[in-house]
């Protein structure tokens, strides 16, 4: 081994101290902006943020999945033999790494530890714990080396492996071939959106924790009759018609904005009419995308672009933004 | 006498038209142009256009849009008001003064399940004069143009339905000029038939006739109603030359025009002139010569003088009261120009004629 060899070695434990302190006190947060017709943040809509965790399982911290697996890794360490026989008898096995994205899973969650490919039935073939092919690898420059007799892999920087004798104690991954139980969804808070139509979700979590999050349009507050005389500046031809006018102004939906439009905004505000004659969703919900796309249009786009009555965010990521644009029949926003 | 109606008739549609405010059929409610409108006068407040509703369905009708266009190169842009009765509404406006187009949204926002609109007058278009206008032609209003924009009423439940737009005509017509010229023998005694001749002039040079109207018998009195813009033309009156007055020659006038010839009576300032109907030398036994031998001979005209001089009011009041011949600096005329008339409603003019020395006048 040469001596850049031996001191990237020396640096190993701190690698592992500074990858298992990286998981910790970790926060989940995800904010947004719903808006309205006209780009004014709509206040006092309420997202939901709804949670889930696998059960808890002793000797591991959290559980994360990747691609139909379940992985966890250990709390205490030990030998890579001890760690393989400690999988079997959870019922899976030591991780295995079949892939760059994989290893970029297991290494970005975990930057150290056992993971389950050995060479010690004949050196120098490497095999998976599990008998799956051994194709993928990421050895670290100058590995495997076999540096007095090392027959089992671990982490080191960057996601790369190194090869190990079986005397050092160290962490591992443990690997389960499918999804572990979820517990129920429950709600774990509600944000509502505030005079700019923000929310913002900020919570304590784990990588066990999984998310999402749901709206649905607000109630429908009383028709102002500034709605009526900005669909008539759209009927009169004040305010050139774009397609968002469609959504917002065309009550009566017969794919043009005229001032029985207008009329039903008043009729409906002063009780003459309880409800719009056409009876098309009140409320549409459309993605920034699908809005962008429709803002830029002057054409009917309510057919291809029906929008939704309520939104869903799965697995949202943390530090994420998502904002949504909401369009209600007979309101200016 | 069934002549006369028809003509008549014409002549109440020409000066004042017909207004035509209703709608042309049940299928559908309208909103109307009438056939003529009253052009302000130059310079003055603006033209007034009113647009009528009319609705003979059964269907009530709660918001109504539509667009109109006007004479761009005459008015500037127009303002236009609601001017139906109902207060709960909301009325918009968008002038396009590029295309000389206006766009209308009117909508009920009461809270009358029954409310429909009512019939009549329920848009008033202002239309001022752009600057340097001057008295052109002027076309008429219109529902239709370049840019097109779909009229739609509205029904209870919020619905489009077709709204008519008919126009009648839609024309200007110049402010209405009205003018009573009396023409009179003496301050009793009106003078029949005159056929006096109503004369307009851009310049006051170049005169158009404009229409001609006698004067009553009993009044004397020739009265004008047409559409002239007084704040634009120069307007006269005139009587034409040759105007005759053969009934009132008989021949005690020339035994009166001998009589004071030969100092048996004292001329009135009015006899200065009828009798003297040669205009020479005064009154002499040739003035009494020239009734006798028009009597005598059947003649309908003097050969070589008028039958008839025309005087102002103020010249015939003059003459009335002087005891001396004024003909020298008052000698009247056979062809009457009246000074220009704008401004005015009535005016007496005075015609004395020639050897009618007892004042019978043209009857």
């Amino acid at each position: 081994m040469n001596i850049l060899a031996k001191i990237v070695k020396m640096l190993y434990p701190l690698l592992i101290l500074g990858g298992i302190l990286s998981t910790q006190s970790q926060t989940f947060t995800h904010s947004g902006y719903i808006y309205g017709s006209n780009a004014t943040g709509i206040q006092g809509v309420p997202v939901y943020l709804y949670s889930r965790t696998t059960p808890a399982m002793t000797g591991f911290t959290s559980q994360q999945n990747y691609n139909g697996h379940s992985y966890y890794r250990s709390t205490g360490s030990m030998t890579w033999t001890a760690a393989r026989q400690a999988c079997l008898n959870m019922g899976g096995h030591l991780v295995t790494v079949t892939s760059a994205a994989e290893n970029n899973f297991i290494y970005n969650l975990w930057p150290s530890g056992w993971i389950g490919l050995t060479d010690e039935v004949v050196e120098g073939q490497w095999r998976w714990v599990t008998g799956e092919t051994y194709s993928y690898q990421s050895w670290n420059p100058g590995e495997p080396n076999n540096s007095n007799n090392e027959d089992y892999i671990q982490f080191v920087g960057a996601g790369r492996w190194n090869d190990l004798p079986n005397n050092q104690a160290l962490p591992y991954v443990l690997e389960f071939e499918y999804i572990v139980d979820y517990t129920a969804w429950t709600l774990v808070t509600t944000a509502t959106t505030d005079i700019a139509g923000r929310y913002i979700f900020s919570t304590p979590t784990n990588p066990s924790i999984e998310y999402y999050i749901t709206f649905t349009p607000p109630t429908l507050p009383t028709l102002q009759i500034g709605d009526a005389q900005v669909s008539n500046t759209v009927a009169l031809g004040s305010l050139a018609l774009k397609s968002r006018d469609y959504f917002r102004f065309d009550i009566n939906n017969d794919g043009r904005v005229t001032i029985s439009d207008t009329y039903s905004i008043f009729a409906r505000r002063t009780g003459l009419i309880n409800s719009f004659i056409a009876s098309p969703p009140d409320s549409r919900i459309f993605t920034t995308t699908q809005w962008s796309t429709i803002n830029a249009s002057t054409a009917n786009l309510k057919v291809s672009f029906p929008g939704v009555q309520s939104i869903t965010i799965n697995t949202p990521v943390s530090g994420g933004v998502s904002s949504y644009y909401i369009t209600r029949l007979g309101y200016s926003n | 006498m069934k002549k006369l109606l028809l003509v008549l008739s014409l002549v109440l549609v020409s000066l004042t038209g017909f207004a035509q405010t209703t709608a042309p059929d049940a299928t559908k409610p309208y909103l109307i142009f009438d056939a003529s409108y009253n052009l302000a006068p130059l310079g003055a407040t603006p033209t007034n256009v009113a647009i009528y509703y009319d609705n003979a369905g059964a269907t009530a009708i709660k918001a109504v849009q539509y667009r109109f266009w006007y004479d761009k190169n005459v008015f500037a842009s127009p303002t236009v008001t609601y001017t139906g009765t109902e207060a709960n509404n909301y009325f918009q406006t968008l002038v396009n003064a590029t295309e000389g187009n206006v766009t209308v949204t009117w909508v009920y926002t009461g809270a009358d399940a029954a409310f429909n609109i009512a019939d009549g007058a329920m848009f008033n278009v202002a239309l001022p004069f752009k600057v340097g206008y001057t008295n052109g032609a002027v076309t008429a209003m219109a529902f239709s143009g370049a840019t097109a924009y779909p009229a739609y009423g509205t029904v209870a439940n919020g619905t489009d339905t077709a709204l008519g737009l008919q126009n009648y005509g839609g024309a200007f017509t110049e402010p209405v000029f009205n003018y009573a010229a009396t023409f009179l023998n003496d301050p009793t005694n009106p003078a029949s038939d005159v056929p006096v001749i109503l004369q307009k002039s851009s310049n006051g040079t170049t005169w158009v006739d404009v229409m001609t109207v006698n004067t009553a018998a009993t009044t004397g009195v020739a009265s004008f109603t047409t559409n002239l813009d007084q704040n634009y033309w120069q307007i006269r009156v005139k009587v034409a030359p040759g105007l005759t007055a053969p009934g009132a020659l008989a021949a005690a006038d020339a035994n009166m025009i001998a009589q004071i010839a030969t100092g048996l009576q004292t001329p009135t300032g009015t006899q200065f002139y009828t009798a003297n109907p040669n205009q020479a030398n005064g009154i002499t036994i040739s003035d009494s010569y020239t009734v006798f031998s028009r009597l005598a001979q059947g003649l309908l005209t003097y050969p070589g003088n008028p039958d008839i001089l025309f005087f102002t009011e103020a010249q015939y009041n003059t003459i009335a009261a002087a005891t001396t011949d004024q003909s020298a600096t008052i000698p009247g005329v056979s062809t009457f120009l009246s000074a220009n008339i704008n401004n005015t409603t009535v005016a007496n003019y005075y015609l004395l004629v020639l050897g009618d020395a007892n004042g019978t006048g043209r009857n």
